[in-house]
Parts: C-alpha cells; structure tokens; sequence
C-alpha cells in the first residue's frame, strides 16, 4: 500500500518549496493543504505543527501513523530516505554511500552558514551604495565557498546526472536570487557577478532549469510579493524611527 | 555493509564541545583511531590550514578523505559503520528515527542551547535569573516532550545513539557546571522538576564513558567561570 501523505505548504516559501522538489523527485503522490501566511495561523494548524511554519509533512504507511515531520531539511532528508531515489544513496547501499551523503551535507552546511544571511542584510541595506558593496561580498562568498565545491558538477553535485538532495535545499534560492537581481529589489551586480563564476553558473543554471525545481515556481508572483514585503518592511521601520509605532 | 578497517584520523581539542561530538561517536563505536591534538590558544598552523582552512576542530581523515564540520562528521561515523548509533536509511522505520534525531538535535541547539548561550553575555544577577527562566521555558516546551519514551537513551535506546552523539558534550556540559555552580543551580533544580524525563535522560548521558571519556571537568569549570566572569567586568 502505498504511503498516504499531506503537504502543509505556501509555494511562496523557499523552505516549503523544498518539499515540493523533494516529492516531486520521489513519485509520491501527495495531498496539498496550503497556509495562508498573511495572516495568523489558526489554531488547527498550531496542533499540526505548534511552530506554525510551512512546510510540515504527515506521513502514514504501514508501522506509522500520521507522523508529523517539520523543519525543511528534515522534511526533505526524510523524503530522500523514505523512497530512496537518485536524489541521495541509502547509507550502507556501498562503502563509500555514507561519504556522499556526508559530501552533500557538508555542502548544504556551507551554504545555509556562508551564503543564507545575504538575502536578508540585503533588503535591510540602505543607499544603492550599501547594497554593491554587499553584493561583492555576496559574489566573493559564493567565489570562495560554494565554486570550489563545485569541481566536479556534472552538472549536479559531486558528478550526478541527477538532481541530488543538495540541489533540493539550495534551489528554491538560487531561483530567488537570480530572479530578484532586476536591479530594483537586489543589484543586477549580483547577478552579473555569479554568472562569471564558471562552475557555479553551469551548476545553478541546469538546477534552475529543472523540471522537479519548477513545479511550483511562479517568478512573476514571487517577484511582486517580494518588493511588496520590503516596502512594508521599510515603511516600518521609518514609522519606528520616527517615534510611531 | 561498513568498513571495519577504515584508516582514521581525528584532528581535535578535548577542551572544544563540536570536536567532542567525534570522540563520543569513536568511543561507542569502538574503532580505532589517530589523534592530532591542534592546540586552539594560538594561531592555526599552515599543516592544518591545508587540512581545513576553516582552521576548526573537529576534522576527519577518513580512507584519506578529509571530512570537516561536526554535524556532517557525526553523521558520517554513524552510516560507516551501520545501525550501531542510528539505524541505516533503508532500514525498516529508519527514515523514521533518522529524522527524529536529526529533528531533536536542530531543537537542542536552536530552542535551548541559544539561550543558555546568552549567559556569557549577562552582566547582573536579574539578567541572567530572565535567561534561566527563558531557556527552562525552552526545555519544558521543547525537549521534554521529545524525551517521554527515553530508557534511558534517546527513542527508548539502552545505548548511545547518535542523538547522544550530537548533543551530549552540551548535556555534560550542563550538568557538571550547574553541579558546580558556575551556571546557576536554579537551572538545574528547575528543569529537574519541571521537565523531569529531561533531566534523568541528561544525567544518563553525563555519566556515560563515552562522553566523559576526554571530559577534563576541573578544567572546563575554571575556563567557562573565567568567561564568565569576564562578561560581567
């Protein structure tokens, strides 16, 4: 019997749009319950997941019942291991399983550690000064951590045909990154300056391009939400420093 | 399907609690290793750069592959040599424990060891009475729910896993410095009522010889006073 399997999601959250690569390369047939994250969670959704953040998984198969699953990378990690595909080899599947899938989470770490905070310190900067000096230390980052990880995509990491789990946990941002360097909501520097780096360019553009990595993908929504929320944020923070609350 | 004769050298510090989470998984799994103690009092060497030009303890040769960062090296101890510390990915239920672990160790550290952090940084007795309160909050919330079935290891384990193997150089941590008074023993009286499985599950993991094993107590009690104290000047 197969599996039974529902999705808490938003498809404008990168961490949920994980799962959604995760399952897609998996086969598994899922339900999709969408949250509205405009607004605050309802009390339902705080008994599936008291953290009342997206994704969160609940799983049924043969030993569990409606085991609930949350927190993005263990979500995918446990999709990864639950119907074993290319995405990641089964840990004793050989000698040498258990140091690829050390090598892609090592890689994950990296990025999640080295290149995440950029997003974020970006919408915050200020002048168009600030923010080409923060997207040459973006790009230098990216230079120095991720392109020699890189050596040998093909074009996936560590030399798979395939999508792996690393291209799961680090697509939905690339895809973010990319799409937001129009030159209003991210310089266009950042952008133009992660497509001269050789191997990371190859390897970002083939998982960008990727069926499992576009299914929910709606750049243009993304886009506006995006610019929307920073002006938000923005038009906050001036109430705040002008002593209105 | 492991190996039995991989080739092992560990680079370490036994003062640092990330490199601690490699010894505890060595000592469990009762494999032979090398150990390159790197000094962290002084600049990094070049030898080491080469090896991890983080220049971070822990690091792992491994067959000749040099493996770095604490988590990725843990997990990869755990798979090499199979359903010792966490059963393999393909194992009946073992997507399923897998995640657990993994999901209890990502709350330990982002929920409560966050918090408790915030102790080095206090400068009166108020501050560090709110920290207390916050962080006993965290555990009550967080963590004594994902112990209730401990025996006395994670998931219902009468031995180490790798849960253990993630967070017990902290846990000994908190237990021994509460014992000694350099974290306030309100910490521990009140996670020892309110969150009562937590506590005996952290009292099993600190007296545990695989963790105590490169514990020099008296030592990390001076050092961790002295940081203390020296937020507070």
């Amino acid at each position: 019997m197969p599996p039974s399997i529902t999705l808490y999601t938003n498809h404008g959250c990168p961490y949920a749009h994980r799962a959604h690569i995760a399952l897609k390369e998996s086969g598994l047939e899922f339900e999709e319950v969408i949250i509205d994250l405009d607004k605050p969670r309802e009390p339902w959704y705080l008994e599936v997941n008291p953290r009342g953040l997206v994704p969160a998984l609940k799983y049924s198969d043969d030993t569990l019942k409606d085991e609930i699953i949350t927190e993005s990378a263990v979500v995918a990690q446990f999709i990864a291991d639950v119907k074993p595909t290319t995405l990641l080899p089964a840990s004793n599947s050989s000698p040498t399983a258990a140091l690829e899938r050390a090598r892609i989470n090592y890689f994950v770490d990296t990025w999640n550690t080295k290149i995440g905070s950029f997003m974020f310190a970006m919408f915050r900067a200020g002048s168009d000064e600030e923010k080409e000096i923060k997207s040459k230390e973006w790009v230098a980052a990216v230079q120095k951590e991720i392109e020699p990880l890189l050596k040998n995509a093909s074009p996936f990491f560590n030399g798979s045909k395939e999508l792996t789990l690393a291209e799961v946990n680090i697509a939905p941002f690339l895809l973010r990154i990319y799409a937001l360097s129009n030159g209003d909501i991210l310089p266009q520097s950042v952008k133009a300056g992660l497509e001269k780096l050789p191997k990371f360019s190859k390897w970002a553009n083939a998982t960008m391009s990727s069926e499992s990595v576009l299914t929910i993908w709606d750049e243009e929504t993304v886009v506006s939400r995006t610019s929307a929320r920073i002006q938000k944020m923005k038009a906050q923070a001036n109430r705040t420093t002008n002593g209105h609350k | 399907m492991g190996s039995t004769t991989a080739d092992i050298v560990l680079y370490t510090n036994h003062r640092c609690p990330w490199a601690h989470r490699a010894h505890i998984a060595l000592e469990e799994l009762k494999v032979p290793f090398k150990e390159e103690i790197i000094p962290l009092d002084t600049p990094r060497t070049k030898e080491y750069l080469a090896i991890n030009p983080r220049g971070l303890v822990p690091s792992i040769k491994y067959n000749g592959e040099i493996f770095t960062e604490s988590g990725p090296v843990s997990w990869l101890l755990a798979d090499a040599y199979p359903d010792k510390l966490v059963p393999a990915s393909n194992a009946k239920g073992g997507a399923e424990k897998r995640t657990r672990i993994a999901f209890f160790a990502d709350t330990y550290f982002t929920k409560f060891q966050s918090q408790l952090l915030k102790i080095f940084g206090a400068k009166t007795d108020e501050e560090i009475e709110s920290i207390v309160t916050a962080a006993v909050d965290q555990v009550v919330k967080e963590l004594e729910p994902l112990l209730k079935d401990a025996n006395p290891f994670f998931g219902g384990s009468d031995h180490i896993t790798l849960a253990e193997v993630l967070t017990g150089s902290f846990v000994i941590r908190l237990v021994s410095l509460t014992k000694a008074g350099v974290y306030p023993q309100k910490l521990s009286n009140s996670i020892a009522e309110r969150a009562p499985n937590f506590w005996k599950w952290a009292e099993s993991v600190a007296a545990h010889p695989s963790v105590t094993s490169i514990y020099d107590e008296e030592s990390i009690i001076s050092s961790t006073k002295a940081r203390i104290e020296k937020a507070r000047v």
